[in-house]
């Protein structure tokens, strides 16, 4: 099921009456609803994945809880080892198997040797990246001694499978989101109107702004090779805002729906795009993502202490990692080394911590500087989505190399003119609001209530007339 | 929370008023001609757009009723289940033309190869009956509301407010369009499954000879480029051999105009490689019905 569907606008209100309903009656059972609803939630695309889940969600739930019954160190150790093969054992079958097989026998054609592929059709799980990184994060608090493990089941299970940010995060921590499954929910309308506005303010991003610049993103990435320099730097620059608008669209209706259930997730887009450099555009991408790499992967490598060496192994591991996360081939890689060699420099030079305010925090409009240092990040960034969005690493050198000739100054692919207007808005509306959660949390609250309602109506319109096409969210393929 | 659920409620309210407003616009022609068929029709022709060529005014007679029901790319399925729902406003003896594409036979019912979101199979939601459309289902049935609203917002807001680039294909010359008509055309079915096609042909003429209305098939001119183009070969093989089954197996007349040589090599009747045009489709009619008269199948005027 996906949010931008009919399917999810049925499901939803049903969702909320009963979880509602039986709030005076026992938390318990508001809990099972939530696992429920998550499980036919998740089994609309293939229910026989929910086994895999459930799979998932009994191994660490047996682990934590054995976890915290021995002291001995070794035994502990191998508890957590078990967690972390299972976890990684279901991505890498499910997602790499295929790569790590025809990788292998590449290489070994490389040199002559012929090796007969045993490939495999592997459909790959809805989430499987976001539900078995937050179950690992589980295991490993507990191991690390920063979270006691939960003896209830159906709080654990409604955790790993809480429907909102089941499938494309955010990546919940177990310390952040389980206790509040242990605590009554109590019906806040604030919170629920809040939630309101940013499952609106989300389907925008997604459906009017992602949606249609997919549109000519997919047309333009699949005939690369037929258009000018100029509509190829238009094409890579739509992608950036289908992404982000896609990604962090997902995130705002996850994060809204939640708070309709009087839950409270983690922001997981601080408007990157008005980053002054690329340390900063990570600490406002994708921010559960970045933060499980660096607590579970970085700082136990060392993250930036030790030798100059030990930084760039580590800056290059963490980033080719996060890389690779994304998906089972070289172009993501490539997108994480890029990433790496532009924040190397700022590391090693100490400069990776500068800018850790809001740009422009009292001021309406950012400095010449801070422009050109958000345009300087974006344009970097939209270099790198090349890699991201494109088939292989040699289409994507292509596309870019097709960039840099005398045709990147002709007249670009015309696209319809609303889309210039929207994105437009959507600048304007993010700027606005780059101090707050997301776009539209404090717009207009101010306001008489007519024009605040007439605004959510506008955009609701908006949302049903220019949908694009119905796609699905990229982040589902990972 | 019963605010905030009212809030909510009557938020949605409005938003549903408002498509209810926006689906009661307009209708497409082609609903709209179903929709108002009233009183009894001496002729009516089914069809694809290639049906359009077939013009009712030039026949010289105020009492004599024709109209075309033809709509762009339709499938043989949906000729049948339109004629269904024609029956009941034909006259006895009334004429059935069924105007055939190169394309007919390879088509699958619900055109799953049609562009969204103004999907093929959505205005058959809006009159036929749901045991005639094709994997009916009520989700289908909302969509097809719900794409209707944005459709008529989009005719109404889009093309007036906002530049619209014309389309590629309208911008071509004749002999240009030839190659992208085609492609389109041989793109549009994968021709694997065409008996099923033969078979709602069939059923169709039987259906028709049975109620002794008067069928005709046909096809309508083609620039001559148009059916070089497609070659002998795929045309015997996709089309010419599916209507000499159908011509071995019922009593009806087909008349091919598809390389008449009045019309076919005359850019001036041709709006594109397969379109007539206004003055070619007025020239095209007369001829058809003389034909007509000349076979004893049309006996008035």
């Amino acid at each position: 099921m996906i949010f931008n569907s009919l399917d999810f606008a049925l499901f939803l209100p049903i969702v909320f009456t009963l979880y509602w309903l039986i709030q005076n009656y026992n938390l318990k059972l508001q809990n099972l609803l939530i696992v429920v609803a998550s499980y036919i939630f998740y089994g609309w695309w293939d229910w026989r994945f929910l086994s895999l889940i459930l799979f998932s969600t009994l191994v660490d739930y047996s682990i934590g809880i054995y976890l915290n019954k021995t002291s001995d160190k070794t035994k502990r150790k191998m508890m957590l080892y078990t967690s972390v093969l299972v976890n990684i054992g279901l991505l890498g079958f499910f997602k790499y198997y295929n790569f790590f097989v025809s990788n292998f026998v590449d290489s070994f054609a490389f040199f002559g040797a012929k090796i007969k592929p045993n490939t495999l059709n592997i459909i790959l799980p809805v989430g499987i990246s976001f539900y078995t990184f937050q179950t690992l994060s589980y295991t490993i608090d507990i191991y690390k001694n920063k979270l006691a493990p939960t003896k209830d089941f159906i709080s654990f299970a409604a955790f790993v499978s809480f429907f909102p940010q089941l499938v494309a995060g955010p990546i919940e921590r177990a310390t952040n989101l389980l206790p509040q499954f242990y605590t009554k929910r109590n019906f806040d309308a604030k919170k629920s109107m809040d939630g309101f506005r940013q499952i609106l303010w989300g389907l925008f991003k997604k459906v009017v702004i992602a949606d249609n610049c997919a549109r000519y993103v997919n047309l333009i990435f699949d005939n690369y090779e037929a258009y000018s320099g100029s509509t190829l730097f238009l094409g890579a620059m739509l992608f950036a805002f289908q992404i982000y608008g896609d990604f962090s669209g997902y995130s705002d209706i996850a994060i809204g729906v939640s708070r309709l259930f009087g839950f409270n997730l983690k922001q997981n887009f601080a408007f990157p795009y008005f980053s002054r450099d690329i340390a900063e555009f990570w600490r406002r991408w994708h921010i559960s993502l970045s933060t499980w790499f660096r607590d579970y992967v970085y700082i136990p490598l060392g993250g930036s202490r030790g030798s100059r060496c030990n930084k760039i192994r580590n800056v290059f591991i963490i980033f080719i990692v996060s890389g690779f996360w994304h998906g089972a081939n070289w172009t993501f890689i490539v997108w994480g080394a890029l990433n790496a060699l532009y924040f190397l420099p700022l590391l090693l030079l100490n400069r990776n911590r500068v800018n850790t305010n809001v740009v422009a925090e009292h001021s309406i409009l950012p400095s010449f500087t801070e422009s050109f240092k958000m345009l300087i990040t974006f344009l970097l960034t939209t270099l790198t989505w090349v890699f991201f969005r494109s088939d292989s690493v040699a289409s994507a050198i292509d596309y870019l190399s097709n960039i840099c000739n005398a045709s990147i100054f002709s007249k670009p692919l015309a696209l319809e003119s609303y889309l210039y207007i929207f994105i437009l808005l959507f600048i304007l509306i993010e700027w606005r609001g780059r101090r707050e959660q997301y776009g539209i949390e404090k717009l207009w609250l101010n306001k008489p209530w007519p024009l605040q309602w007439a605004f959510y109506y506008m955009l609701a319109m908006l949302i049903f007339l220019y949908g694009g096409e119905a796609q699905e969210f990229i982040y589902f393929q990972f | 929370m019963k605010y905030f659920v009212f809030k909510i409620a009557l938020f949605f309210f409005t938003i549903l008023l408002s498509i209810i407003f926006l689906i009661d616009k307009r209708t497409s022609f082609f609903v709209q001609d179903f929709k108002s068929a009233t009183g009894k029709y001496d002729i009516v022709n089914l069809g694809t757009s290639h049906g359009g060529g077939i013009k009712y005014d030039v026949i010289n007679d105020s009492v004599f009723r024709g109209h075309g029901f033809q709509r762009a790319g339709n499938t043989l399925y949906y000729d049948l289940q339109n004629y269904k729902f024609l029956k009941p406003y034909l006259k006895k003896e009334a004429i059935v033309i069924i105007p055939l594409s190169y394309f007919s036979f390879g088509l699958d019912e619900n055109r799953t190869d049609y562009r969204d979101p103004s999907s093929f199979v959505n205005e058959f939601y809006f009159y036929l009956p749901k045991e005639s459309i094709y994997n009916y289902t009520h989700r289908k049935k909302v969509e097809a509301y719900l794409n209707k609203a944005k459709a008529n917002y989009n005719s109404v807001v889009n093309e007036r407010f906002f530049i619209r680039e014309p389309s590629p294909a309208s911008l071509l010359n004749i002999h240009e369009h030839v190659d992208f008509a085609v492609q389109k055309h041989r793109r549009m079915g994968d021709y694997s499954d065409s008996e099923k096609n033969v078979a709602y042909l069939g059923a169709l003429l039987e259906d028709i000879l049975q109620n002794n209305f008067k069928p005709v098939i046909l096809t309508t001119p083609y620039f001559e480029g148009y059916n070089s183009q497609f070659g002998d070969v795929w045309l015997k093989a996709n089309y010419y051999d599916f209507i000499d089954l159908i011509l071995k197996k019922y009593d009806v007349k087909y008349l091919n105009y598809s390389n008449d040589q009045r019309i076919s090599n005359n850019v001036n009747l041709f709006h594109n490689s397969d379109h007539l045009n206004q003055k070619g489709a007025r020239y095209f009619s007369r001829i058809l019905f003389q034909d007509l008269k000349d076979l004893g199948i049309l006996k008035r005027e």
